[in-house]
């Protein structure tokens, strides 16, 4: 468990030669695919999520390769397309938002597990991607706010209201569709 | 949050964040990765040039008109290449989308860097095509485009000006309200 306001940590910074590219892909997917997948819920879909940013990445490589964080540019990048794809099938139809509320292709996890996603994929996009960074990715209050480019202060009040809500309703979980 | 709850919630949360982990997934060879991307990318420039063509055929552009098609000029960017700054504000509008301080452009032929100056690892990074006869920069949307916390889904076009050292980009047409408010201001030389 990492304190609220524990120092970066885990990636390397200030790197002088970028790494190969092959080396970062092997090394971030797992964690990539697995917040995706606590953001949206569905494995396959988190896999074309992180495909794409990484290929992003992969193209710009020359260019992100040498930023201090690549993982934080890619992971930013994911969270964003995976709150993204989510309101988007929410959108799409009533009965399909109901399919993806209801019946998430996660079936790999186990049920306690599923149910908290569940809950934190109904929390405002936001308050949802400071959960999966704190509890999926690990990160720090400090790497959040560096990754979403927000403040630390803004980070820990996201994270405290989100808290406070999934506390509430776990102890009493929605049934609503 | 009772304190009996919050450490059952804690506990809770941490067991839901081990466990997404547990689901192995390897990733793809690196080439079926470039291939796919490389396929989705047809796809989406596809869809865009459909979109265009059923745009242009509506607005009566191809059948009406009788202009010749006239080639393009290759992307120029000559006398606004290289390294810019400025100094963004801190504004109610732009706080939450694009942070305040000092942030440097790069320029080139292909391509467009923005960087905040305070957080080296953020970055803005943009495929551009030049129009040098009407000064015009356009910035397309591609898979990483992306303004901070806000994707970009829609390519942008911008006219520059360069007055006494100090470039001035002006949004033309922009749906994306994040790169407009990161692009749509006065740069100068370093």
């Amino acid at each position: 468990m990492h304190p609220l306001n524990g120092e970066p940590s885990g990636e390397p910074l200030h790197l002088a030669v970028p790494e190969a590219f092959e080396v970062f892909y092997r090394r971030s997917y797992g964690g990539l695919v697995a917040l995706s997948a606590a953001l949206i819920g569905d494995y396959t879909a988190a896999e074309d999520v992180v495909q794409d940013a990484l290929y992003a990445a992969h193209r710009d490589w020359d260019r992100i390769g040498v930023l201090d964080s690549p993982l934080g540019w890619v992971r930013r990048m994911v969270t964003n397309k995976s709150v993204s794809f989510v309101r988007r099938r929410l959108s799409e139809t009533r009965a399909l938002a109901r399919w993806a509320v209801r019946q998430p292709r996660s079936s790999d996890l186990p049920e306690d597990a599923m149910d908290f996603w569940r809950m934190v994929r109904r929390l405002p996009p936001r308050q949802a991607q400071v959960v999966a960074l704190y509890y999926a990715a690990d990160l720090t209050v400090a790497e959040i706010g560096h990754t979403l480019g927000v403040a630390e202060g803004s980070v820990k009040a996201t994270l405290f209201k989100a808290r406070a809500a999934l506390a509430r309703r776990l102890e009493a979980p929605d049934r609503r569709p | 949050m009772t304190e009996e709850h919050a450490v059952t919630f804690e506990d809770r949360a941490r067991r839901a964040g081990v466990a997404v982990h547990e689901v192995d997934r390897v990733p793809p060879p690196l080439t079926e990765l470039v291939r796919r991307g490389r396929r989705r990318q047809i796809v989406h420039a596809s869809s865009g040039v459909l979109a265009a063509l059923v745009l242009s055929a509506l607005a009566g552009g191809m059948v009406l008109s009788t202009r010749t098609t006239r080639l393009v000029a290759p992307a120029s960017v000559q006398g606004i290449e290289g390294r810019w700054v400025t100094d963004i504000a801190e504004s109610a509008v732009r706080h939450e989308q694009v942070p305040a301080g000092s942030w440097s452009l790069t320029i080139t032929a292909q391509s467009l860097v923005a960087q905040p100056t305070t957080t080296a690892n953020d970055a803005v990074i943009e495929t551009i095509t030049a129009d040098q006869t009407r000064h015009r920069l356009t910035m397309l949307t591609n898979q990483s485009t992306q303004v901070f916390q806000f994707a970009c889904v829609s390519s942008g076009t911008y006219s520059w000006r360069v007055n006494s050292g100090r470039l001035t980009l002006t949004a033309i047409a922009d749906p994306c309200r994040a790169r407009r408010l990161l692009f749509d201001t006065e740069w100068k030389r370093p």
